[in-house]
């Protein structure tokens, strides 16, 4: 018996017509969407038919041959490869890019190249006119309120260009914050998007539809969250019935430890648990929440991939004598069970039972259970209670371990892998732009504490905002500082005082100063009362910079806040020309000394008070003049930076572009493949076509041509 | 001491320098696999290969020299904290642009990986399409006798 029927030729040529039809719909497909933002060429699916079983009294000459074409599916032409290589350069590009926007802002900020007049910088053209109003003073207006006035109006324009580059930073500051906020909500939308995907493809999965136009919206999206962090995708399979195996996409952070934030259907979110409403010097520390299915269910449990292990002798609690103990009931061995784990945590602990003939264990304050299900279940109810499992270091997903008896008394060790609460994210576990942009908001450099440190050991070589903000502060402190202490004298050799002489507690004569007013009264601490000795009756020093232009207080100086001091505004204090007593007219030894200041070379410290004078615990990180902190420092370090960054992101842009084309020649639309395609399902057509003519003559030759 | 901090600090610039010639290597690597120039990739890689053994010399010479100053296994990052106070701006300096040209050189690395990469991976693929044992296919030999495995 042939294999094939007489008339199974019009089959065979309906199936070939068939083919090529949907053949050329695929590639009318592909065709019209060839300027479709990710879609991936698709190509139709075919295999050749055979419909006969072996035949086990099938003669040895007999035919047998296939009954046509059969198109079951189309499949999509992408290569993994390319796809994670691609993803993973998009997440240095998207690192790149972002640390070179933000050292881009910061540079219109502080970048002085050409602002300035002739060829100076805004901030250094203006040091230099005060250090020229300074030398004006010293020269021709030692005591002239005039040339005062001009040395104070230019130290004026000075301090408030700090202020306003202090505020252009903290806007900046602020504008990174939002920037960053707004990054979180574009990464949970695209995790929200591809899980509603996922949910999509899930149920048309179950009723055969392979779901290649979600699949390329998901490729799309995920390309997109590929820029913001590093990911592993992962494609693997969830059981949905007895036999019935759908593709579960599941996506974790690509860096070590990898944390998962989407488990097919289940999804994280992404949240800023220390923001700039907390504190004043935020961490913006990342949090993933627990994963929950779109109605906001939490999935609680899932096997691991380290599998089963079997039959594992896991022995029996002994007694003193190391014989196995039996217990009476299911109760007394779980009030064993609670005992044992009281005194021994951390360790396993079995207890044998043999009423049922089974072995019970108990471990953690969870028993075994007969079955996999049940055990899930049981396990769920005992996760409800979560502080109780939850890694204190990590606060990550933690490993259990449940044991399931089968029929025969064998058991198995079934390790899962429990979601629980929400996972924190250590501060350098991160990559793309999201972390760029975290550094950019709090990298401190030089100027990074302990705490930093413990957290990123890089800390002190990472610079982001912070730092230029601090350098200024110290630079903003550090001017301060110099000019006040330059322009006072100690109390005690200008205003009238009394010595004394206090006895301690161990007898020792301790000498002592009190300041007394016009009436000798002893006024010390109101300096308001104090008396000029008439040797500097002539003095009016004091605090030239302060914290507030309404007060002459000299304490935690900033860019943001150093201003010209109350009393130098309204001329109480001018600028001290002389520190000998009883100067001449024409003195300016003082002011020739501040010339030198001004131009001189210091030494600028770092602490991690918002304070910048020098102390035990901290170091000078750049020594020489004010003009060279600025220009030398704070400009040239973020040139150099810059730079870096700029031929590091040329770098990954090369290798990303590279691998965009190689992976869109995989997989876009090329228009010389789809006309060939477009021809050949022609021609197939045709043939398929002339087949059946053919076939039907033959036949009209057999049924009304034979024997008439 | 004194000098020897010095000579340290001149010692990581030489290795800045070093991966500096390692970069502009990595960069002609990526050029000739592009031109598909094998002869020109396995110079490179032969340049590659004579730079590693003088990293790797210049690696024992570091850690001696941190040994010598009582610094042995500290990191790079964090050489400023533990030398003294009068060389922590030039050590910090020194660690500070050693760190930008490896990141750099990571970069320059990672393109002609993946350039090199990609190219194998088209040869892989067709090999694969062809049914072809990739174990009997025959060795290109280069004049001289030598041969490159650019997937080493």
């Amino acid at each position: 018996m042939a294999s094939v029927s007489t008339f199974s030729v019009f089959t065979m040529a309906r199936l070939g017509i068939y083919a090529s039809q949907q053949g050329l719909s695929v590639t009318g497909n592909n065709v019209t969407n060839i300027n479709t933002d990710g879609y991936t060429r698709q190509t139709l699916d075919q295999y050749s038919l055979h419909m006969a079983a072996a035949d086990r009294y099938a003669a040895q000459g007999q035919l047998r041959m296939g009954a046509g074409v059969i198109a079951p599916s189309v499949s999509q032409t992408r290569d993994i490869y390319l796809d994670i290589r691609y993803r993973n350069e998009n997440t240095n590009v998207g690192s790149a890019t972002e640390k070179l926007d933000g050292l881009h802002q910061l540079g219109n900020i502080l970048d002085e190249v050409n602002k300035g007049d002739d060829g100076e910088g805004v901030l250094e053209g203006m040091f230099n006119e005060a250090i020229d109003q300074l030398e004006a003073l010293a020269a021709e207006g030692a005591g002239k309120d005039q040339y005062d006035g001009l040395f104070r109006g230019s130290m004026q324009t000075l301090v408030k260009q700090i202020n306003t580059t202090a505020v252009n930073l903290a806007e900046l500051q602020e504008s990174k914050a939002l920037q960053l906020q707004n990054d979180v909500d574009q990464v949970n939308d695209i995790l929200k998007k591809i899980q509603e995907l996922n949910v999509t493809i899930r149920k048309n999965a179950i009723y055969g539809d392979r779901s290649l136009e979600q699949k390329d919206q998901r490729n799309t999206l995920l390309d997109q969250l590929s820029s913001y962090m590093r990911i592993d995708v992962i494609y693997g399979t969830e059981e949905v019935s007895r036999g019935l195996n759908v593709e579960k996409l599941i996506l974790r952070t690509g860096t070590d430890p990898q944390r998962t934030m989407m488990e097919g259907i289940y999804s994280t979110k992404l949240s800023i648990r220390n923001g700039s409403d907390e504190g004043d010097d935020p961490n913006y520390d990342l949090d993933f929440a627990d994963l929950e299915d779109p109605h906001g269910n939490t999935i609680i449990l899932r096997e691991t991939d380290l599998g089963v292990v079997k039959n594992r002798d896991i022995g029996a609690v002994e007694d003193d004598d190391g014989e196995a103990i039996n217990f009476p009931s299911q109760e007394a061995a779980q009030e064993e069970a609670d005992r044992l784990n009281i005194n021994a945590q951390g360790t396993e602990f079995q207890v044998k039972m043999e009423e049922d003939g089974s072995i019970t264990v108990h471990e953690y304050g969870t028993t075994v259970y007969r079955t996999s299900e049940d055990a899930a279940l049981a396990l769920a109810e005992i996760e409800k209670d979560r502080s109780k499992y939850v890694d204190p270091f990590s606060g990550e997903v933690t490993r259990r371990d449940v044991r399931i008896i089968d029929n025969d008394g064998q058991y198995e060790l079934h390790q899962f892998e429990v979601f629980r609460g929400e996972v924190q994210l250590h501060d350098t576990e991160l990559s793309g732009s999201l972390q760029a942009l975290r550094e950019t908001l709090t990298e401190k450099g030089v100027f990074c504490s302990d705490e930093d440190l413990a957290r990123d050991e890089q800390a002190a070589g990472k610079r982001g905002l912070p730092f230029y903000r601090k350098a200024l502060d110290t630079l903003a402190y550090t001017l301060a500082e110099t000019l006040n202490a330059a322009n006072q004298l100690p109390d005690e050799m200008i205003y009238e005082s009394i010595v004394t002489e206090t006895v301690d507690e161990n007898g020792n004569i301790v000498p002592g100063r009190d300041y007394i007013d016009a009436d000798g009264h002893i006024v010390t601490g109101d300096k308001s009362r104090y008396v000029l000795k008439p040797e500097y009756k002539d003095y009016n020093g004091g605090v030239l910079l302060s914290n507030h232009g309404n007060s002459n207080d000299e304490n935690s100086i900033t860019a943001a806040n150093i201003s010209i001091s109350r009393n130098w505004d309204n001329g109480s204090f001018r600028v001290l020309r002389s520190r000998e007593a009883n100067p001449p007219s024409t003195a300016n030894d003082n002011l020739n000394h501040m010339i030198n200041l001004m131009n001189g070379a210091h030494e600028f410290f770092t602490n991690n008070e918002g304070i910048y004078e020098k102390a035990s615990s901290t170091e000078a990180f750049f020594t020489g003049s004010f003009q060279e902190m600025l220009t030398d420092h704070v400009m040239s370090t973020m040139g150099t930076d810059y730079r870096n960054t700029e031929v590091t992101l040329n770098n990954y842009t090369v290798s990303a572009d590279q691998l965009y084309v190689n992976r869109d020649g995989v997989q876009g639309v090329d228009l010389n493949d789809e006309a060939m395609n477009m021809m050949k399902y022609q021609k197939s057509y045709s043939a398929a076509c002339r087949l059946m003519t053919t076939f039907d003559s033959m036949l009209d030759k057999l049924i009304n041509g034979m024997a008439v | 001491m004194g000098d020897s901090y010095r000579a340290y600090f001149a010692f990581l610039e030489k290795l800045g320098a070093e991966l500096d010639t390692l970069t502009n290597v990595e960069r002609a690597k990526t050029a000739a696999v592009k031109r598909d120039d094998l002869m020109a990739v396995n110079e490179c890689m032969r340049q590659e290969q004579a730079i590693s053994l003088t990293l790797r010399s210049m690696d024992h010479q570091r850690t001696r020299m941190l040994a010598e100053l009582g610094m042995a296994d500290v990191p790079l990052s964090g050489l400023a904290a533990r030398c003294p106070l009068e060389y922590r701006v030039e050590a910090r300096a020194a660690a500070d642009r050693l760190r930008a040209k490896y990141d750099i050189y990571r970069s320059a690395a990672d393109v002609a990986r993946t350039t090199l990469e990609l190219n194998l991976h088209e040869i892989e693929k067709i090999i694969e399409k062809q049914g072809l044992d990739r174990d009997r296919l025959p060795v290109n030999r280069l004049p001289g006798g030598s041969f490159a495995d650019i997937r080493a």
